[in-house]
């Protein structure tokens, strides 16, 4: 029996994302069983969800354009983020999207670097990365299509106000077919292969489907109620657990990057888009008036005809901003493996086994930050430096201090410059180097960087502020 | 920590590998203070019988600076599309596994999925006349991909099949010339560093004693250090690959210059013919459980297109991964580090990603020891996704005509193929992974051409009608066949480049 209609508990981003997607390009009838509530179905319920440059990859797939999302919903773009209080020091390095230098022949940018600093030359990645120098000087547009000039090189993410975006998915998946109801199930039917047939809605509604999606957040409305569904939990690596967001209006131009700063239990971050300022605080030590999660992700992603995505399948430390990425990857992989009938194991077989293999590479990217600090002498973060380390973790780690090289797995998030960055972000630095840098003349490398960050200037002055493209793009509009 | 850079190289064995090394370090660490040595024995001979490569070839050659014209003329080398592979499937089968995907993607659902659903429906032609590089390789045809991206004459690419004696005679010049020092000599003894176990020099026959810091073994499936030496242990990969002899001989051409490689499957194994400019290179991989030497040789002689110009050349082998193919401070590359037979053309990929990745993580006298924990990660990786790909070519048979047909395609095979297998049968769908030299268009070719069949339409592609779908293959097929045959013929082509031997 093939799949004819899906059914998709919550009613937040995570939700309108995937039905939006599945009504584009499916022939499926598709409902979204809103559950009413705060929006925590990408894990926790931020204004402003900051996300990784893989945004654009999830807009084209939907239809959208970056442009148009920026401008109905008040949003804006970014460039990295700057983390602050990491290090012993309290100095603020820059993580930018994106790779950062140049390679100069054979040799990575990373080893010119290095060998530059081993001969005493102080030299910062960030003045080296196009995305940071905009992220400086609040320059930016976004690429022309098809241009040849370093500003090609340039990735950037969003800053996105929840609400407003949330809203515009919904008027887009609606225009497209999508039915909404209210009420949030309370009991699974399940036929005599162990699918689920239908739910018994609050309402008093018995909804039907072939497929089912959970976007309902930490509620997990559907996953929690399936037979065997456990949760793996992964506090011992990620320790903080509660949240609190506090957002105001603000009509201030926005900084094209997200602040981190580490304090002495957590970190916060902020954030801003056209229309607000978003403080979150992230920490270990309970806070009645904030929001709890726990790190983790639950055991069967896709279980039956039962999928997980958003908060629903995993949440990880938001530290790294990937729970939209995810919302993103997990589409994108459904649609790939799209099954043809109810009853789909070797498709979900598949899916759990890319899913569970990038949240745990992400996993090792947030935890890269806590057990790499700086902090010394704060019990937290000496604890952080103290706790036990995934293996491939250790591995990545034990490889970067050796050589200035990234050990990349299947399904990674983040390339090997996002791992550098932060890597040099908090203070490491590699014992050794590529070997062919000692085969060039050092006055060639001092060149080369010269050039680079030369050419890179020259593009950055030649960009309007962000204010400025987005006063000029409204004009337009 | 400071860096102490090592001084001495050597290099232990001649023939591609150790070649193709020497070629590659003596020009990348050019410009530093590196003495490379090379041995290498007259009197073992060198397993290259006639090599056949996958485009990555030409990024080695190119990175070198080698004029491609001169290399081809001087190693007597032919263009490559792909592989022919006959009686795999089925006996009666013949497909090519070409450097090139099929057709092209339509509605943002891969070509192969739409193919699939018209194939069920009756209403698709073979799968390979949907791809340009096959219909030109059956036609003997050839010329470079064209640079617009927007021509469909830019949708493949090639590689070279050429003599690897001459090759390695030819990469020999170019180290030679750079400063690689080369010793005659067979290597007698080798002595250990009593502390650290590190190779610390080789003894000649003529007593001549060489020492160095680092060492590459290159001496072929002994593994004269890393083995002999290092005991670093060997996977042996024998129950899922059981071939483990071959016998090789060279034949004059008869008919038109194939720009392709062919693998045959026989009784017992398989037959390869790899056409150079000069003469044709023919082997007979088999399992000697099931098939003896003579009758191999037999198998192999009766088949020859023409007669044979030089004797019978018996190798042995044991298919499987050295443990650790960097061990303390010795290197192995080449069929020191496995074997995996050449079925895919494997084999000189294999050296030179090593060669790639040991300049990556190239030691100093500090011998951080993550350096070679992370060059044997990647390492492994790679061989074991080149193994499953040849694994695949055994298994997926419906072939129950000899013992050995019945073993391969009834033995158990790893779980990572098992779960590719099922997944492509499944939904057409190809898992994929960051690391591993084939890529989804080559799995495809395999799978379609040995009757791995999705089962199941993609629901994603059933928004496009079948006569829609259906013109669109047929418009594609048309453009293969013109495409195909408005380029020169491969002989004509090697000729207008200048690339023929003198």
């Amino acid at each position: 029996m093939p799949i004819e209609k899906i059914v998709i508990v919550g009613g937040g981003v995570a939700a309108w994302l995937a039905a939006l997607a599945l009504a584009r390009k499916t022939a499926c009838a598709i409902t979204v069983q809103d559950t009413g509530g705060i929006d925590d179905s990408l894990g926790e319920p931020f204004a402003v969800e900051t996300t990784l440059p893989s945004i654009s990859k999830l807009h084209d797939l939907l239809g959208l354009d970056n442009e148009q999302v920026v401008r109905e919903t008040g949003s804006s773009y970014a460039l990295g983020r700057a983390l602050s209080n990491w290090t012993a020091t309290a100095g603020a390095a820059f993580h930018p999207f994106g790779e950062v230098g140049a390679s100069l022949g054979p040799v990575g940018f990373q080893h010119l670097v290095a060998r530059l600093r081993g001969e005493g030359q102080s030299v910062s990645f960030a003045n080296h990365s196009l995305g940071a120098l905009c992220a400086q000087s609040g320059r930016f547009a976004p690429p022309p299509a098809g241009t040849r000039s370093v500003l090609s090189t340039m990735e950037y993410g969003l800053h996105l106000n929840v609400a407003e975006y949330r809203d515009y998915l919904k008027r887009e998946a609606t225009a497209l077919g999508v039915v909404t109801l209210p009420g949030s199930p309370t009991e699974l039917m399940m036929d005599a292969q162990g699918l689920i047939a239908t739910l018994a809605v609050d309402t008093g509604e018995i909804i039907a489907g072939d497929l089912f999606l959970d976007c309902s957040g930490q509620a997990r409305l559907l996953s929690s109620k399936l037979p065997q569904s456990g949760f793996e939990d992964w506090s011992e690596y990620l320790p903080c657990s509660h949240v609190r967001t506090s957002a105001s209006m603000s009509s201030a131009p926005p900084p094209l990057y997200a602040h981190i700063d580490a304090h002495e239990n957590g970190w916060q971050r902020f954030a801003s888009t056209q229309t607000l300022l978003e403080e979150v605080v992230v920490s270990q030590t309970a806070d009645p008036d904030g929001y709890m999660f726990t790190s983790g992700r639950i055991e069967k992603l896709w279980a039956g005809n039962c999928i997980a995505i958003g908060g629903a399948a995993a949440i990880i430390d938001p530290l790294a901003s990937t729970q939209l990425h995810f919302v993103g990857m997990a589409i994108a992989r459904l649609l790939k493996l799209f099954p043809h009938e109810r009853s789909a194991p070797v498709e979900a077989a598949e899916y759990n086994r890319q899913t569970i293999e990038e949240l745990e590479n992400a996993r090792d990217f947030a935890v890269l930050h806590y057990k790499c600090n700086g902090r010394k002498g704060a019990a937290f973060w000496d604890e952080c430096r103290a706790c036990a380390l995934p293996e491939r973790l250790a591995h990545k780690i034990a490889l970067y201090k050796s050589c200035g090289r990234t050990a990349l797995h299947d399904e990674e998030s983040f390339e090997a410059w996002d791992w550098i960055s932060v890597f040099d972000a908090l203070g490491i630095r590699p014992r050794g180097y590529d070997n062919m840098a000692n085969g060039m003349p050092k006055d060639r490398i001092e060149a080369h960087l010269a050039q680079v960050r030369n050419v890179m200037l020259k593009a950055v002055g030649s960009l309007p502020t962000q204010h400025e493209y987005l006063q000029s793009r409204k004009a337009v509009a | 920590m400071a860096q102490r850079p090592i001084k001495e190289i050597l290099i232990v064995g001649g023939g591609t590998a150790g070649w193709m090394t020497a070629a590659a370090l003596s020009h990348m660490l050019s410009g530093q203070d590196y003495e490379i040595h090379l041995i290498e024995s007259a009197e073992i001979g060198t397993v290259g019988v006639g090599e056949a490569t996958v485009p990555h070839i030409r990024f080695f050659n190119q990175k070198l600076g080698f004029d491609e014209a001169d290399f081809m003329a001087k190693t007597k080398a032919t263009f490559k599309l792909g592989i022919e592979f006959c009686n795999w499937g089925r006996k009666g089968d013949s497909y090519i596994h070409p450097f090139g995907a099929f057709g092209e993607s339509i509605g943002g659902v891969e070509f192969h999925q739409h193919w699939a659903r018209m194939n069920r429906a009756g209403a698709a032609h073979p799968v390979e006349e949907y791809s340009l590089p096959i219909m030109a390789a059956r036609a003997g045809r050839f010329a470079y991909p064209a640079e617009d991206p927007d021509s469909l004459l830019s949708t493949y690419s090639y590689a070279f099949q050429f003599d690897a004696g001459l090759y390695a005679k030819y990469l020999r010049a170019y180290a030679e010339e750079r400063g690689v020092t080369r010793h005659e000599g067979k290597i007698v003894d080798v002595t250990l560093d009593g502390e650290s176990g590190f190779v610390q020099s080789v003894q000649l026959e003529n007593g001549a004693v060489i020492a160095a810091d680092l060492f590459v073994d290159c001496s072929g499936f002994r593994g004269l250090l890393i083995e002999g030496a290092l005991e670093s242990g060997y996977d042996n990969w024998q129950q899922w690959l059981p071939c483990d002899r071959a016998v090789a001989v060279p034949c004059a051409t008869n008919g038109p210059l194939s720009p392709y490689t062919r693998a045959t499957a026989k009784d017992a194994g398989w037959i390869w013919r790899i056409p150079l400019q000069h003469r044709v290179g023919n082997g007979h991989v088999y399992c000697s459980s099931y098939i003896s030497d003579d009758d191999a040789a037999e198998a192999l002689v009766s088949q020859l297109e023409s007669e044979p110009l030089a004797k019978l050349n018996q190798l042995r082998f044991v298919t499987g991964k050295r443990r650790k193919q960097w061990n303390k401070n010795v290197v192995a590359i080449g069929l020191s580090a496995g074997f995996l037979e050449p079925l895919e053309s494997t084999s000189i990929h294999l050296i030179q990603l090593a060669i790639g990745r040991l300049l990556d993580f190239f030691p100093d006298k500090n011998w951080d020891p993550m350096l070679a924990t992370e060059y044997n990660r990647l390492m492994d990786l790679e061989y074991e996704r080149v193994r499953d790909f040849l694994i695949l070519h055994y298994h997926a048979t419906e072939r129950d005509d000899t013992p050995f047909w019945n073993y391969v395609r009834t033995m158990p095979i790893p779980d990572s193929l098992a779960h590719k297998m099922a997944t492509f049968r499944e939904r057409g769908v190809v898992v994929n992974y960051r690391d591993g030299m084939f890529l989804d268009a080559s799995w495809i070719a395999v799978y379609l051409g040995q009757r791995v069949m999705p089962q199941h339409d993609d629901p994603l592609g059933m928004k496009i009608s079948e006569s829609d779908l259906r013109a669109r293959l047929n418009s594609i097929r048309d453009d293969c066949q013109v495409a195909a045959h408005s380029i020169p013929s491969h002989a004509d082509f090697i000729r207008q480049i200048g690339a023929h031997a003198h």
